[in-house]
């Protein structure tokens, strides 16, 4: 076949395997493959079918590190989510900072950790899904309330495809339950990350976190002489409240802006954060050198 | 009738002439035996990275990896859907085990890069970069799952055979007779199919990898007007040599996203040819070239340019492959 495999009529070669192990090896290599491939297939969106395909090489998958999605940039480059902090000390000082300190590499640490600090704020921003989810679930309640108010507002008039109200308080109660452990998910991912920050000194009394979305430039304000650095890539509007930690182990939610009520409470307003040219956070940016 | 037999012994002759040639083909391609000697070379590259990659947690142990670590334990829940997902900072959270299996680690990981106590040493490598990435999983990205891969491949492919310590003691040892038989490789057990197998594993690793890689990039709306790789160029918390220069070229910025988008698509189909191999190869080199120098993924892109040479092996390029 090629230089370094053996020919089979050379006197090198071993002797080769009998028709059992090698039947042995290929039902190992064939599931080997599988869950090499059905880890990405797997992803969503996904089939029924590889979903149940996946179940059987799950554990496999788990044992030997296997289950990866290899989506890298993909589906598009976006802004970078960084971690921002905010330290109260008891005499009243404040000190803030943020994570992954781009302007650290190669000072205080390879770029290897740095690497490590950033998928660290990149995976909390995912699993605590600042915008899309948010926004999803806000949609979702408010199609449902709607709902429900139009049919208590036409009770008499009923037709077959009709739900009963029971029905959409259901899952009302269901979608604000999945909300719930989504803001615990939030606690309990962020959670060590603020301990760290209180354990570093004995006077620290809380520390407010954000996950803060560094936008990305265009190619025209590269051209207009505003560089990617430019602080005004992370305004105010791509900042998210996480919460604030106390060292005695308290937590205050994230705030919540007022004039809001009933339903809408609970859930924080969102904030879109604008990966594409077009965004209105870069209308704040004044031309190069205004 | 006369037709429908006919058009039924066509069927039969073709799919018994499918079942016998795929098991020929899958014959060939796995059990063929192979000489370890580009394993070896790639054992110490991949091994000198998962060295490194791990004596990097050292710097904060503590901090990613210790007991009171910053990394919740949320994340192994969230991203590993069984809990098969084992780890031994799961069996003590003393900290004297836990920095004593640290350094048990980058002894086995040393011992492995060297070719020292093989096949044992990288097993017990793979065994640390599993545990450790299960650990740390929400601080990873590209570079673990490679470096696992490749220890797993290459253990398996018994690349200890050849550019290793184990062999250096193993020739020495032998009488001088057998030493000079040793070089020529005969009486010893140069080709190996474990070799193959172990190579052609890392190769459809990396056929899995581009095509998922290339099909996720699909979906994006960058990927396909061309912008793509100003996305990933202008991200400050990405760069390290400043390419936004490329502002003044956007025909070189679509192109450029383009060629990364049709090399990651076909890069299955055309790696195995030998007339688009070099090509691919080469291809495959520039982009992680410049993943490691532009976007600071130094450890990224080169683990990748080791993995990719794992299809370097064309009639010719190694002739005193036997004689190490």
């Amino acid at each position: 076949m090629n230089s370094q495999t053996a020919p089979k009529n050379e006197s090198l070669t071993p002797i080769g395997w009998n028709r059992s192990t090698k039947t042995v090896i290929s039902l190992f290599l064939i599931y080997h493959l599988a869950a090499m491939v059905l880890s990405p297939l797997s992803l969503p969106p996904s089939s029924g079918l590889v979903r149940w395909l996946q179940q059987g090489v799950a554990h496999y998958q788990s044992l030997l590190y296997l289950n990866h999605g290899y989506r890298f940039f993909a589906p598009n480059p976006g802004p970078s989510r960084l971690v921002r902090y905010e330290i109260t000390f008891k005499d009243g000082k404040k000190e803030s900072g943020i994570f992954p300190d781009r302007d650290a590499i190669n000072k205080k640490f390879p770029r290897l950790l740095y690497h490590r600090w950033f998928m660290l704020s990149e995976s909390i921003a995912n699993l605590t899904t600042i915008d899309a989810r948010k926004s999803e679930i806000k949609d979702h309640l408010n199609r449902l309330q709607s709902e429900l108010k139009q049919i208590e507002s036409n009770s008499n008039f009923q037709d077959q495809n009709t739900r009963p109200s029971e029905q959409i308080l259901q899952e009302i109660q269901d979608v604000q339950n999945a909300w719930e452990v989504e803001q615990k998910r939030r606690q309990d991912l962020l959670r060590p990350v603020a301990e760290s920050f209180l354990s570093a000194t004995k006077e620290s009394l809380s520390v407010r976190l954000w996950i803060q979305v560094r936008d990305l430039p265009n190619i025209d304000q590269v051209r207009r002489g505003i560089q990617p650095s430019d602080p005004r890539f992370m305004s105010s509007r791509g900042r998210f409240d996480m919460g604030t930690w106390f060292a005695d182990g308290t937590f205050k939610p994230a705030e919540i802006p007022a004039g809001q009520g009933g339903l809408e409470e609970e859930l924080p307003v969102r904030l879109k954060p604008s990966v594409r040219q077009g965004d209105p956070n870069l209308e704040e940016l004044p031309p190069a050198g205004g | 009738m006369n037709i429908l037999n006919r058009s039924l012994k066509i069927s039969q002759e073709y799919l018994t002439g499918l079942c016998r040639d795929g098991v020929k083909n899958w014959d060939l391609f796995w059990f063929a035996p192979r000489d370890p000697y580009w394993l070896g070379i790639l054992r110490i590259l991949a091994g000198a990275m998962l060295l490194y990659t791990h004596a990097v947690w050292t710097i904060d142990f503590e901090g990613f990896l210790g007991p009171q670590r910053r990394v919740s334990s949320e994340f192994l829940t969230l991203m590993n859907p069984t809990d098969w997902a084992w780890s031994h900072f799961h069996w003590s959270s003393d900290p004297t085990f836990l920095w004593a299996m640290h350094f048990l680690a980058l002894a086995a990981m040393l011992a492995f890069t060297v070719g020292l106590f093989m096949p044992w040493s990288g097993w017990i490598a793979t065994f640390f970069a599993i545990s450790y990435a299960h650990h740390a999983s929400g601080t990873l990205f590209g570079l673990d799952q490679i470096n696992v891969a490749l220890a797993f491949c290459l253990t398996l492919g018994q690349s200890g055979k050849r550019w290793s310590i184990d062999r250096y003691l193993y020739l020495r040892n032998q009488k001088p007779v057998e030493q000079e038989k040793g070089r020529a490789g005969q009486g010893e057990p140069v080709f190996c199919i474990w070799s193959n197998i172990g190579t052609r594993l890392i190769q459809i690793q990396l056929c899995i990898i581009y095509l998922f890689a290339g099909f996720g990039k699909l979906q994006g709306e960058t990927w396909w007007n061309g912008e793509a790789l100003w996305g990933a160029v202008s991200s400050y918390q990405y760069q390290s040599i400043d390419l936004t220069w490329l502002c003044d070229y956007p025909l070189l910025i679509n192109f450029l996203t383009h060629l990364t988008i049709a090399w990651e698509v076909s890069y299955l189909f055309l790696v195995w040819p030998k007339w688009s191999k070099p090509l691919v190869i080469c291809t495959a080199i520039a982009i992680h070239a410049g993943i490691a120098l532009f976007l600071g993924m130094m450890t990224f892109g080169t683990i990748m340019i080791v993995a990719n040479l794992a299809f370097l092996e064309w009639q010719g390029m190694f002739p005193d492959s036997k004689d190490k």
